[in-house]
């Protein structure tokens, strides 16, 4: 489990450092940012139903509707605080003052910011996050942005009991601990985010 | 008034997926529960059916969990608990080959003779023939000795505890889903440590003045094995409880249990007599002796409820009243040998310690090495090497040098996935 996560992290690593690299060869291209504040909110949530969310996405203006990047942020769930580390997508197009935006995060949520113990620990997973929305033009170069979106994301918290005489071992129970429990969650919410993107 | 238009189109595209969103019925969490643990299992079988098994040589196969370790000549055999015993070829410790697989369902331990090797088979004692360990003949069946595994022994059914993992797995659920799921594990986790305190019910091995001796948890028993393909049970006597290991030093037998040392004297060996009890607090507790002093681990864990973690030096100058003589605080000791004035100490996963024993009441200074980095559960020190069995390893040193020990070789057990 953990070294099919592990794996996953590098690529999207190595695509993150790629695709900055590059960027900063193709110096040409407009830095934009995406910062947005909301609530993942679900019909029947475990535990408390929504969860506040801030997410901030750094990309580039590849052509004129498209910005491609890197988004990061904290998802405040109550089994977890998550660690989202994704590759991110941002379109707009039109000239009106209201313009349809669509975006698309597609990564890992890491649980880098919980502690961890020999008897608890959390995973994070698979995280994806579709949103559609309006962008609002202001006076400045600041466009407004309210996104309603869908977020998926994967969760494992594993409790076990210690048995340090227990050192006849089994692929799905490591040495030393008597049992172990794994809780993995599927979080299923409607993203509802205000934001200011430039 | 079309830009106006435009923007109400855009809005009513943005209320159309709003909605949509908000209808959407997979904005359900969900979550599934896997707990995973160990348990002994109760298997019943019929005495006919295990005799049907297969039993004998097969080729070689990978250790995927070691058991009890006996040196024999130049081969290794490591007993796989209830599957049976792997034989290595460690004429070079630094390159040891497996070379053979021994199937034995229902076996824990071993002891061999003079090219005769005995091992049990749940109810059953075998006898193979291994004076060619590259072609082993079983020569004898001796039915019906272990007679504490058989529930029914009019109809022939005996039960067996199986280590077993377990898992459950509670398919994905929507919140809202039967909460009391969660109790009823809660429950089996009791249960499993309850149950597992069975364990411990292992025989244990030990050849001295042609017996071999057994125990488990509760009785000694004597095979006459003078005729050597061909053992006879003679009797069985009963030690109380927790029975762990036995350990034979001339003409003494040293048996640790959960609740102390008990030491029988086999100069007459199909009488053992008692000697003495040395009681002491629960624990685990694997026992070497020399001829004046015996070194007794005791260790906490969760089987061995209430334990500390020392190292114990005993006086047995006297057998018949052992004393005392001061206990050493360790971490989480396990197996021990004893090599001339050299004692080495497992400590689990905080390696393995070797110490000098010539003053006993010294040990604490006299500690030659801490090696760290193995995960060590027992050892034998052999006539080419330290023999040292991790849980994941078996390695041997060259401990010519015992402050100085030399890694010669490492088998990996099985590799197994960690979380």
């Amino acid at each position: 489990m953990t070294l099919v996560f592990k794996t996953y992290s590098w690529i999207v690593l190595t695509l993150v450092i790629m695709f900055f690299k590059g960027s900063v060869q193709a110096q040409t291209l407009p830095f934009t940012n995406h910062t947005e504040i909301g609530i993942l909110q679900s019909n029947q949530g475990i535990g408390i139903a929504s969860a506040f969310t801030l997410q901030t996405f750094n990309g580039l203006k590849i052509n004129p509707w498209l910005n491609l990047g890197f988004t990061t942020g904290i998802d405040r769930y109550n089994i977890a605080n998550i660690l989202p580390l994704a590759l991110g997508a941002r379109a707009y197009w039109g000239n009106e003052k209201f313009l349809p935006l669509a975006s698309l995060d597609i990564g890992l949520g890491s649980t880098l910011l919980e502690k961890k113990t020999e008897t608890e620990w959390h995973e994070g997973g698979l995280l994806l996050n579709p949103t559609f929305g309006v962008l609002m033009k202001t006076k400045g170069k600041t466009k407004l942005s309210l996104t309603l979106g869908y977020k998926r994301q994967i969760l494992t918290e594993y409790s076990a009991v210690l048995d340090p005489q227990q050192t006849n071992f089994n692929n799905s129970l490591p040495s030393g601990y008597h049992s172990l429990r794994a809780e993995r969650y599927i979080f299923n919410r409607a993203s509802i985010r205000l934001g200011v993107f430039f | 008034m079309k830009q106006r238009l435009l923007i109400s189109k855009n809005w009513s595209q943005v209320l159309t997926f709003f909605l949509l969103v908000l209808g959407y019925s997979s904005c359900n969490d969900q979550v599934e529960s896997t707990y995973t643990y160990h348990a002994m299992v109760p298997v019943s079988m019929e005495a006919s059916t295990l005799r049907s098994m297969p039993v004998g040589q097969m080729a070689p196969r990978e250790i995927s969990e070691t058991g009890k370790i006996y040196i024999f000549g130049d081969f290794l055999f490591v007993n796989e608990p209830h599957e049976g015993i792997h034989i290595i070829n460690n004429t070079n410790p630094s390159n040891p080959q497996n070379i053979s697989f021994i199937e034995v369902p229902g076996t824990v331990d071993l002891a061999i003779n003079d090219n005769i090797l005995y091992a049990d088979s749940y109810i059953d004692l075998l006898a193979f023939d291994i004076s060619n360990p590259y072609n082993v003949k079983m020569v004898k069946r001796v039915e019906d000795v272990f007679m504490n595994y058989y529930t029914n022994p009019e109809v022939g059914t005996f039960m067996y505890f199986k280590d077993s993992v377990m898992t459950s797995t509670e398919p994905r659920r929507n919140w809202g889903g039967p909460i009391f799921w969660l109790e009823t594990a809660a429950f089996s986790n009791a249960d499993a440590g309850g149950s597992y305190g069975q364990g411990g019910s292992m025989a244990r091995f030990t050849l001295s003045s042609g017996y071999l001796y057994t125990v488990d948890d509760y009785d000694l028993r004597l095979f006459d094995v003078s005729e050597k393909s061909s053992p006879e049970f003679v009797k069985q006597i009963n030690l109380g409880w927790g029975i762990e290991t036995i350990f034979p030093f001339k003409d003494k037998l040293f048996i640790g249990s959960n609740t102390g040392m008990h030491i029988y004297d086999v100069s007459t060996p199909s009488e053992p007599e008692m000697l003495s009890v040395y009681s002491h607090f629960t624990s685990c507790d694997p026992v070497v002796a020399n001829d004046d002093y015996a070194f007794v681990t005791l260790r906490s864990g969760t089987f061995c409820r209430q334990g500390m973690n020392v190292l114990e030096v005993l006086d047995i100058k006297d057998p018949s009243d052992p004393k005392l003589l001061k206990s050493y605080e360790m971490k989480n000791p396990h197996g021990l040998g004893l090599s001339g004035y050299n004692l080495f100490v497992c400590e689990g996963e905080y390696g393995l310690k070797s110490f000098k024993v010539q003053d006993v009441m010294n040990l604490d200074k006299n500690q030659m090495q801490h090696l760290e980095n193995i995960n060590a559960i027992d050892l034998i020190p052999g006539p080419k090497s330290l023999i040292v069995i991790g849980n994941d390893v078996i390695c041997q040193y060259d401990y010519s040098n015992p402050g100085q020990l030399k890694l010669l070789s490492c088998m990996q057990i099985e590799k197994q996935q960690l979380y």
